[in-house]
C-alpha cells in the first residue's frame, strides 16, 4: 500500500539490476558555528542537486557517530532557517524560496513519514517553510535514529522525500514542476558537536527517480559525503621586540588537526579588546603556518585577533572507500569539505614599561 | 455543495486540527486533518467527517473542534477523492470511496486506538454514509445529513431532471477532476433525454428498502424542511425502514432555499454528540426516546417532537380554468385560498393537471408559492407521454408554513424560472412552437394535522428577511479568490485580509460583533466566481461580499449582486467598469487606483523624461491591460505616436518571450510592461537574456518584492534596475519604511496570526489595506447595520489607512468609486522599490 521510499533505497539495491541511470551528482556539505569541540549549536546542511541530473526521490543523511542530538522541542519552535532554489519548469524560472524551519508534531506526519521512511512516527519533524511571493511549500524533514545494518553509516539519519518534477501535479508530481536545486537549511539547537576531534563524515544517500515514471530507482541510489573538520583552529601567538617597539604575529590554522595551507589570514589589531579594526593579512604555508610583524604604535598594550574564511570545497580524497553497492549502486560521486568562517581568540600583547635610568 | 456554513468562532481553548496526507491502497493521497480532544489523551470514541460537494475537509473542521472534541470525540475528515488537495477523481460517493471509506476506518481504528467510530456526513458526505453502512463498514452510530437514499428520485424526480440544480451541482467540482463515467450521467441528467447512464449510476449509489432494512447501526438522520436538492422523502424512506436504532431531526438546514441559521447548529449536533455518546460511550442520556423532531422554522429555538412520523391530512382543492401556453415563456398562473389554517406542509403533495394538444411539450413544470413570496414553497415536474392525458405531478416533500388566510399560487409552464427569474431549478425549456392546453388541475395538498412553526414563518415566506449575515455576535462577510491553482499567488489578499479582521476581533470586532469571513476557491475562473459567490449569499448568506479578486470575476457577479442589491465591496480592480458605472451598478465599489489613471501617469512621465522614446508595450489583452494601454495613449498624448509597437498576451500563454522578441525587433528603447507578475518577471527575464537594454516601467500589480528577487535570479543582479512603477502600499522588505507605524503593525499582524505565511509578499499588506477600509465602512454603518447602511459608509469613505504610504488616503463618495486617488513613483534601486517625490493624482478616467 505504500511506498517507502527512503527505506526502500538502502540495503535493497541488490535486489535491482545495474540499470542505466543518468551520472548524478548530487552533493552535500555540512558546517557549524562555531566549528569547535562539545559544544556548537548550529548546524547548517546544504545540498545541491544539478538541474541536468533525475528528480531526486528521498535523501538520508547520516549523522557521524560522536554528536548528541536534543529532539525535544516542543511542536511549532522555529530551530532554524532555510534557503533554497527550486527550477519551475512550468514557469521556466529558477524560484528563490526561503523560510524558517519549524518543528511538528510527529503525531501529525504518520502517512507522510511512513511513505518517506517506513517509520509511522518519527522522532522528530522539521518542516522547511519554503515560501515566495506568499506562496509557501512545506517540506517536511524527519528525524530518526539508524537501526541495524544502517547503523554503520551513522547514528541518526535526516530524510527529506521530494515529489517528482518530471510527472505531472495531478500524478503526484511537484507542484510547478518545481525541481529542487539547492538547499541551505540551519538548525540550532539540535546538534551538539563530538568531543573529540577529527574529519567527521556525513554520509548521505541520494536515491533518484527512473525520469517520467514517479517511482523511485533504488538501483540509481547514489552516495555523496559532507566532511566537518572539527575543530578549526586559528593559532595566534604574539611577541614583543622592544628594541624596535615591533611585534611579531604567528600560528598555525588547523581543520580537524590538519594544516590549513594557503589561506588569507585577516589580522585585525587595536588598544582595547573590544575595538579592533582589520589592519593588514597574510597567508598560510604549507604547514599551515603564518608569521607576520609590525610596528606597534603608540607604545601601549595592544590586542590582536585573527579571522580566516574557507568555502565550502571539493575533497579529492573524501570518495575512498565508498559504501558498498549493496547501499549505493551508484557509487560516490561528491564529498565536499565544510565551509567555515572562524575568528580567534583576542590576544592581548603587553607591551613593558621602560626601565628608568637612575641618575 | 456545502450547503451547511460553519463559522470560525472556535474557543480559545479548542482542539486544533493536525493536518496529514492518508495514502488508499490504489496509492492515492487524500488530505486529512485529525482532531484530537484535549482530554482524555485516549478518547475512547471517534468520528469520521464527510464534507458535501465541492467542499474540503476543513468544512467539516468546526464540527470536530467546537462539538466533538469538546466532548471527547477523536475526528478524523478527508477531501474526497477529486476535492480540495486530495489526489484520485470524483466519484460521487462510488465504490471507490467506499473502499477509502473503509480504509479510513482501519487507519483511524488504530490511530485511536479503537473501535467505537461514528459517521457523520453532510449531503455528498451523508450519501458517503449511507453507502458506508450499505457495505459494511462497521460504524458503530451514524449521522447522515441532507443527504439522499436514492439518487435518481433526488436529481431527477418522475424523470425529469432538475436540469438548473444538476448543472449547479455539477459546476462545484471542475470536471478534470470527474470520474470519466460521471460525466455521461451528468449530462444526461442536464437534458433528462437519456437517464440510463444516471440510473445505473444512482443505483449504485443509492440504498433500497432492503438494504436500508438490514443496516442496524444506530442513525439518526437529519433532513432539512425546505431543501430542493433532497427533500424531506429523502430520509423518510430511511427511517421508515432502518433495521436499527434510528431518530429523525427536521430542521431550517439543508440546500436552497433553506436559511441555514447558524443558531440552530449548536442544538442540531448537540443531538449529534448525544447520539454518539448513547451508541458509541453507551451513555444512558434518553437519546434513543427521541423519534422525530420538527425544528420550528423560522429557527426560534423550539422544536416539536413526534412518537413517529407526524400525522397529516390532506387539503384538496381545484383550480378551475382552460389555458393554451406555448414555448418556454408560456405559464398558467392559478391561485387559491385554502380554508382554515395556518397550515403547515408535509408528505407527499400533488398537482393533477388535465391536458390535451400537447404539441412537442413534452414535460410540465409545477410551483407552488405563497401570493406574494419569491420563495416556493415546492416543485415537481413530469414528463408528457401523450398528446392528452392527466399528469399528476408530485411535489418535493418540503415542510413550509402556509399563513392562515394567505392566497396558494400554482404556476405550471416548462420550467420553473415561469415562477421566479431567480427559481433555476428546473431550466430545461420546451422548443419555442411547442404547446399545450392546460385544463382543471387539482392541487392536493399533504399538510401536518397540526402546524407547530410560529407566525413569523410568513414573514420569510413573504421575502421579509432579517438582515443576511448579521447577529448579535457576527458579521459574515464573503469573498471569493484563487486560494489554489496558477494564480494563488494571490491567495494572501484574502488571508491578509482575514488576518486583519482577526486581529479586530481580538480587540472587539465592530460594535461587538465578530467579522467572519469566509472565503470561497474560484480559482481564478469567473465561471466557478459566479458559483462561489452565489453560494456565500445563497445559502451562506453573507452580508457584503468583501475583496474578491479580479476584475473578470468581479464583472461576473456585479449583476446579479447588484439586483440583490448585495454590497459587493472594494473589489480589487482599478477598472473603469467598476469605478465609474456606479449610476449603474451602486453596489459595486473598486478599490485600486484607475488602471487608466496609472497607465496615464507612466504616459506623462515618459514624455517628459524620455521625450523621443520609442516605446514598446507588453500588456495582457483583456480589460485591465487594455485599459492600462488607453491610459498610457492619453497620458502621452501627442506623443502617443511614438509607440512603435504594442503586444498582447492572454492569460493562457506560457510565457511572453515571442512579444518581448517582437518589441525588440521593433526598435523599441522604452518597455512598458502591463502585465501580471508571472508575465511580468518574464518579460524582464526575457528582455535580458535577449541583451535588449530599455528603460523599464511596469505596472504597480507586479512589484511584489519576489517579482524582482526572481528576475534577478534568473538574469542576473542588474535586471531591472532603474524600472519605474507606482505604489500605493507599503513595502515591508523595504528597510526605508521599516519604521513606519503601518510595517510594524503589519508585522505584528502577520507574526500572531498568519506565522506561517511569508511575510514579504505585499499582497498579504493590500489584503490588510482592504480589510481596514471595510472595517471602518462597518463602523460607520452603524450599531445595527443594515447592506444599505453599509453601502452608504463604504461610499462616504474618507480614512488614513495605516497600510498606505504616508500622504495617501481612502476616499470616496457617491459620485467617485475609485478609493485610491494618489499615488507615488517608485524606482527599483538598489534591490527595492524606493518612493520617489511626492503623491501624483491618479485620473479616474
Amino acid at each position: 500500500m505504500k511506498r517507502v521510499i527512503a527505506a526502500l533505497s538502502v540495503f535493497a539495491a541488490l535486489a535491482f539490476a545495474q540499470g542505466a541511470f543518468a551520472a548524478n551528482t548530487g552533493s552535500i556539505s555540512v558546517t557549524h558555528d562555531p566549528m569547535v569541540l562539545a559544544g556548537s549549536k548550529s548546524t547548517t546542511i546544504h545540498i545541491t542537486l544539478p538541474q541536468a541530473d533525475d528528480p531526486i526521490a528521498a535523501i538520508n543523511i547520516y549523522t557521524p557517530s560522536g554528536y548528541s542530538y536534543t529532539l525535544s522541542q516542543a511542536a511549532g519552535t522555529t530551530i532554524g532557517t532555510v534557503d533554497a532554489t527550486a527550477f519551475s519548469h512550468t514557469a521556466g524560472l529558477t524560484l528563490p524560496l526561503s523560510g524558517n524551519v519549524v518543528t511538528a508534531n510527529p503525531a501529525s506526519f504518520t502517512q507522510q513519514s511512513t511513505q518517506c521512511t517506513g517509520i509511522p512516527t518519527s522522532a522528530a519533524v522539521w518542516v522547511l517553510n519554503l515560501s515566495v511571493a506568499g506562496q509557501t511549500i512545506q517540506l517536511p524533514v524527519y528525524v530518526n535514529p539508524t537501526a541495524g545494518a544502517e547503523q554503520v553509516l551513522g547514528a541518526e539519519k535526516i530524510t527529506v522525500c521530494l515529489p517528482p518534477w518530471d510527472v505531472p501535479e495531478a500524478l503526484g508530481g511537484a507542484a510547478q514542476g518545481a525541481q529542487v536545486l539547492d538547499v541551505r537549511f540551519t538548525v540550532n539547537g539540535v546538534f551538539t558537536t563530538p568531543n573529540a576531534g577529527s574529519l567527521l563524515r556525513w554520509d548521505t544517500l541520494f536515491t533518484p527517480y527512473t525520469p517520467k515514471t514517479g517511482k523511485a530507482n533504488p538501483a540509481g541510489t547514489f552516495e555523496a559525503r559532507a566532511f566537518v573538520p572539527l575543530p578549526v583552529i586559528l593559532g595566534l601567538h604574539p611577541t614583543y621586540l622592544s628594541k624596535t617597539n615591533t611585534f611579531r604575529l604567528g600560528g598555525q590554522v588547523t581543520e580537524g588537526g590538519l594544516p590549513v595551507p594557503n589561506l588569507t589570514v585577516h589580522i585585525s589589531r587595536g588598544v582595547a579588546a573590544n575595538r579592533l579594526t582589520q589592519q593588514s593579512s597574510t597567508r598560510t604555508g604549507s604547514s599551515g603556518s603564518y608569521t607576520t610583524a609590525g610596528h606597534l604604535k603608540p607604545r601601549k598594550t595592544t590586542y590582536f585577533r585573527i579571522n580566516a574564511s574557507m568555502p565550502e570545497h571539493d575533497f579529492a580524497a573524501g570518495c575512498q572507500n565508498p559504501a558498498p553497492a549493496t547501499v549505493a549502486p551508484a557509487g560516490c560521486v561528491s564529498a565536499k569539505l565544510s565551509s567555515w568562517s572562524v575568528k580567534s581568540a583576542v590576544v592581548a600583547l603587553k607591551v613593558p614599561k621602560a626601565k628608568k635610568h637612575k641618575k | 455543495m456545502a450547503a451547511l456554513a460553519f463559522a470560525w468562532a472556535g474557543t480559545a481553548n479548542a482542539a486544533t486540527p493536525q493536518q496529514l496526507t492518508l495514502t488508499m491502497s490504489d496509492g492515492t493521497q487524500l488530505a486529512c486533518s485529525l482532531t484530537l480532544p484535549d482530554a482524555p489523551a485516549t478518547p475512547s470514541a471517534g468520528v469520521i467527517l464527510f464534507h458535501g460537494l465541492g467542499g474540503k475537509h476543513q468544512d467539516m473542521e468546526p464540527i470536530a473542534t467546537q462539538f466533538l472534541a469538546p466532548a471527547g470525540y477523536a475526528a478524523l475528515a478527508c477531501d474526497a477523492r477529486g476535492h480540495g488537495a486530495s489526489q484520485g477523481q470524483f466519484g460521487l460517493d462510488g465504490p471507490r470511496d467506499v473502499a477509502d471509506t473503509r480504509e479510513l476506518y482501519d487507519w483511524f481504528a488504530a490511530r485511536i486506538g479503537t473501535q467505537q467510530i461514528g459517521a457523520l456526513g453532510v449531503s455528498l458526505g451523508g450519501g458517503a454514509v449511507w453507502n458506508a453502512l450499505t457495505a459494511g463498514v462497521p460504524f458503530k452510530a451514524a449521522v447522515p445529513i441532507i443527504t439522499w437514499t436514492n439518487l435518481l428520485s433526488a436529481l431527477a424526480p418522475q424523470g425529469l431532471s432538475k436540469s438548473g440544480l444538476v448543472q449547479y451541482l455539477a459546476g462545484l467540482v471542475p470536471t478534470s477532476r470527474w470520474d470519466p463515467q460521471l460525466l455521461a450521467a451528468a449530462q444526461g441528467l442536464t437534458t433528462s433525454a437519456d437517464l440510463t447512464a444516471a440510473t445505473a449510476l444512482s443505483a449504485a449509489r443509492s440504498e433500497t428498502t432492503a438494504q436500508l432494512r438490514s443496516i442496524t447501526t444506530p442513525t439518526l438522520l437529519v433532513q432539512g424542511r425546505h431543501d430542493f436538492l433532497f427533500d424531506v422523502d429523502q430520509a423518510l424512506a430511511a427511517y421508515r425502514s432502518l433495521g436499527g436504532p434510528k431518530a429523525l431531526y427536521l430542521g431550517d438546514v439543508g440546500h436552497l432555499p433553506a436559511a441555514n441559521p447558524s443558531a440552530e447548529q449548536p442544538t442540531l449536533y448537540g443531538l449529534a454528540v448525544k447520539w454518539f455518546d448513547r451508541y458509541l460511550k453507551g451513555t444512558p442520556n434518553g437519546v434513543d426516546r427521541t423519534k422525530v423532531v420538527l425544528a420550528h422554522d423560522p429557527w426560534d429555538g423550539r422544536t416539536t417532537a413526534y412518537a413517529g412520523v407526524p400525522p397529516t391530512k390532506r387539503v384538496t382543492v381545484n383550480l378551475p380554468g382552460t389555458t393554451t401556453i406555448t414555448g418556454a415563456t408560456g405559464k398558467v398562473v392559478r391561485s387559491v385560498r385554502i380554508t382554515g389554517g395556518p397550515h403547515e406542509t408535509f408528505g407527499d403533495s400533488t398537482v393533477t393537471v388535465r391536458y390535451s394538444n400537447a404539441k412537442s411539450f413534452d414535460h410540465l413544470v409545477a410551483v407552488l408559492a405563497v401570493q406574494g413570496s419569491s420563495t416556493p414553497i415546492s416543485a415537481g415536474g413530469t414528463k408528457l407521454k401523450a398528446a392528452s392525458g392527466t399528469a399528476t405531478i408530485r411535489l418535493l416533500d418540503e415542510v413550509v408554513r402556509v399563513p392562515a388566510g394567505k392566497k396558494l399560487v400554482l404556476y405550471l409552464s416548462s420550467t420553473s424560472l415561469a415562477q421566479s427569474p431567480s427559481n433555476a431549478l428546473y431550466v430545461n425549456a420546451v422548443q419555442p412552437d411547442a404547446s399545450v392546453t392546460i385544463g382543471r388541475t387539482t392541487l392536493a395538498l399533504s399538510v401536518l394535522k397540526r402546524a407547530v412553526s410560529r407566525a413569523g414563518a410568513s414573514r420569510r415566506l413573504a421575502g421579509a428577511h432579517a438582515t443576511p449575515g448579521l447577529t448579535k455576535t457576527q458579521i459574515v462577510l464573503g469573498g471569493t479568490g484563487p486560494l489554489t491553482g496558477s494564480e494563488s499567488a494571490y491567495e494572501p489578499v484574502l488571508s491578509g485580509a482575514k488576518a486583519y479582521f482577526d486581529y479586530v476581533n481580538a480587540r472587539g470586532g465592530v460594535y461587538g460583533r465578530k467579522i467572519v469571513y469566509k472565503v470561497e476557491d474560484d480559482q481564478y475562473d469567473p465561471v466557478q466566481t459566479v458559483q462561489k459567490t452565489q453560494k456565500l449569499v445563497e445559502q451562506d448568506g453573507v452580508f457584503a461580499i468583501f475583496n474578491s479578486v479580479g476584475t473578470e470575476h468581479a464583472l461576473a457577479v456585479r449583476d446579479w449582486l447588484n439586483a440583490r442589491k448585495v454590497p459587493q465591496l472594494f473589489v480589487g480592480s482599478g477598472a473603469a467598469a467598476i469605478g465609474t458605472e456606479h449610476a449603474k451598478y451602486p453596489w459595486t465599489v473598486g478599490l485600486l487606483p484607475s488602471f487608466v489613471g496609472e497607465g496615464a501617469i507612466y504616459g506623462k512621465l515618459i514624455a517628459k523624461q524620455h521625450p523621443n522614446a520609442k516605446i514598446g508595450v507588453l500588456y495582457e489583452n483583456d480589460e485591465y491591460g487594455q485599459e492600462l494601454l488607453r491610459g498610457l495613449k492619453r497620458g502621452l498624448g501627442r506623443r502617443a505616436g511614438q509607440i512603435v509597437s504594442t503586444q498582447g498576451y492572454a492569460l493562457l500563454d506560457t510565457d511572453v518571450i515571442s512579444q518581448v522578441q517582437s518589441l525588440k525587433a521593433s526598435g523599441a528603447d522604452t518597455f512598458v510592461i502591463f502585465a501580471l507578475p508571472k508575465q511580468a518577471i518574464q518579460a524582464f527575464v526575457g528582455a535580458a537574456k535577449l541583451g535588449w537594454k530599455p528603460f523599464e516601467y511596469v505596472t504597480s500589480v507586479s512589484i511584489d518584492p519576489a517579482v524582482m528577487q526572481i528576475v534577478r535570479l534568473n538574469a542576473g543582479a542588474q535586471t531591472g534596475a532603474g524600472a519605474t512603477s507606482s505604489a500605493f502600499l507599503h513595502d515591508p522588505t523595504n528597510p526605508t519604511q521599516k519604521g513606519s507605524a503601518g510595517v510594524k503593525l503589519y508585522l505584528q499582524i502577520m507574526k500572531r496570526y498568519l506565522p506561517g505565511e511569508d511575510p514579504r509578499a505585499v499582497a498579504h499588506i493590500y489584503g490588510m489595506m482592504a480589510a481596514y477600509a471595510m472595517v471602518d465602512a462597518l463602523k460607520h454603518a452603524g450599531r445595527n447595520p443594515t447592506r444599505a447602511s453599509l453601502l452608504k459608509a463604504a461610499t462616504h469613505l474618507h480614512e488614513t489607512n495605516p497600510f498606505l504610504l504616508p500622504g495617501l488616503e481612502l476616499t470616496t463618495s457617491p459620485k467617485n468609486y475609485f478609493p485610491i486617488q494618489r499615488t507615488y513613483l517608485v524606482r527599483f534601486q538598489h534591490g527595492f522599490w524606493n518612493v520617489l517625490g511626492r503623491p501624483l493624482a491618479v485620473p479616474s478616467s
